[in-house]
């Protein structure tokens, strides 16, 4: 009989520390829980201060290239002070392709600023609408740092007066 | 005066089968209970442990990434100090450039019906795209007609005058970029 009691004893005691251990082992997993909340808003925190390093590194990338971009845009696009006669020649041969002459053109040179010099071109030509698009084409499509500023057309009785001007841009 | 004394177990036999049985389902529901503890702290201490560990992780990268934020946004700043102005001046060579005369003489190709003369026309580069001219037409219902597609493109008529079967009109609009 005493065996039967201290075996029930034993028995119940280890039920009641599995039971309180299980208990403590739940509370403790809702108190985790509690705090997941937390975590997750610094966790949020340090995506976001991630996302604006990674700008700020896509930013400094960018600048670190600019100087050699800049550098090559110079080179491809600004007309050096050699190729000018290179580029007025250029503007002759395509007046003479849309049957343009090259007659009055002014150049007037500007100050320079950031390593560039301003020219203005005018000039006025005279001719039929469809050949005088064709050279603004012409002129358009070319690489070179030169676009044209305004251009006044007036109708005449069979032909269009274009009134060009134009600005390029010359590398020191 | 006679002591009487009571076995009260006298007759109480506990029967060692039933008492097996539940003596077993007793140490089956402690055990379980038992391996669901430590499973459960177990799991906790695994999450903990990961977690430190990525906790770890993420303050040493902040940390890095504090000092090289801070590395970088200095040199942007001296960077900014050398090249900036050059390159506003570059980039608006570059939007000087890309305007187009030809797309805004096709847009008033495409605009123009056969009855309206255009007499003088201006086109200007700049960001707006400002366009002025003089025309003429020979009924007031092309006119409207040519306001009418103008309209959304910011149309002012500067002077409209009519002579006998002619109506002369200065006007301008503005055709940006984003609306060729």
């Amino acid at each position: 009989m005493k065996n039967f009691k201290i075996a029930v004893i034993a028995l119940l005691a280890l039920f009641a520390i599995s039971a309180a251990g299980f208990l403590f082992s739940a509370v403790y997993s809702h108190f985790q829980a509690l705090s997941l909340q937390h975590r997750l808003a610094r966790l949020d925190a340090f995506r976001q201060q991630e996302s604006a390093f990674q700008k700020v590194s896509a930013e400094h990338a960018d600048w670190r290239k600019l100087p050699g971009e800049l550098k090559e845009f110079r080179k491809n696009r600004i007309i050096s002070m050699d190729d000018l006669a290179v580029f007025r020649r250029d503007l002759n041969s395509r007046l003479d392709n849309n049957g343009f002459r090259g007659t009055n053109i002014s150049l007037q040179f500007g100050a320079s600023q950031n390593r560039m010099q301003k020219v203005t071109i005018g000039f006025t030509l005279n001719g039929g609408y469809r050949e005088l698009k064709k050279f603004i084409f012409d002129m358009e499509k070319a690489p070179k740092m030169h676009f044209f500023e305004r251009i006044v057309f007036s109708n005449g009785a069979e032909t269009v007066t274009g009134a060009f001007s134009m600005e390029a841009y010359l590398g020191e | 005066m006679k002591k009487n004394n009571y076995n009260l177990a006298v007759g109480r036999k506990i029967r060692p089968g039933a008492f097996a049985l539940r003596a077993g389902l007793l140490l089956l529901a402690s055990l379980l209970l038992g391996g669901l503890t430590v499973a459960n702290l177990l799991r906790l201490q695994q999450k903990d442990r990961v977690e430190k560990s990525e906790t770890g992780q993420r303050a040493s990268r902040q940390k890095e990434m504090d000092r090289l934020g801070g590395l970088r946004q200095q040199e942007i700043a001296a960077w900014k100090n050398i090249w900036l102005s050059e390159l506003t001046a570059v980039n608006r060579l570059i939007e000087r450039k890309s305007f187009s005369f030809i797309a805004r003489l096709d847009f008033l190709e495409r605009t123009f019906s056969p009855g309206i003369r255009i007499r003088q026309l201006s086109l200007v580069n700049d960001v707006r795209g400002q366009v002025a001219m003089t025309i003429s037409a020979q009924s007031l219902q092309e006119l409207f007609a040519l306001y009418k597609k103008l309209a959304p493109y910011d149309l002012v008529i500067s002077s409209e005058t009519q002579t006998p079967g002619d109506y002369q009109v200065n006007l301008s609009f503005v055709i940006s970029n984003e609306k060729l």
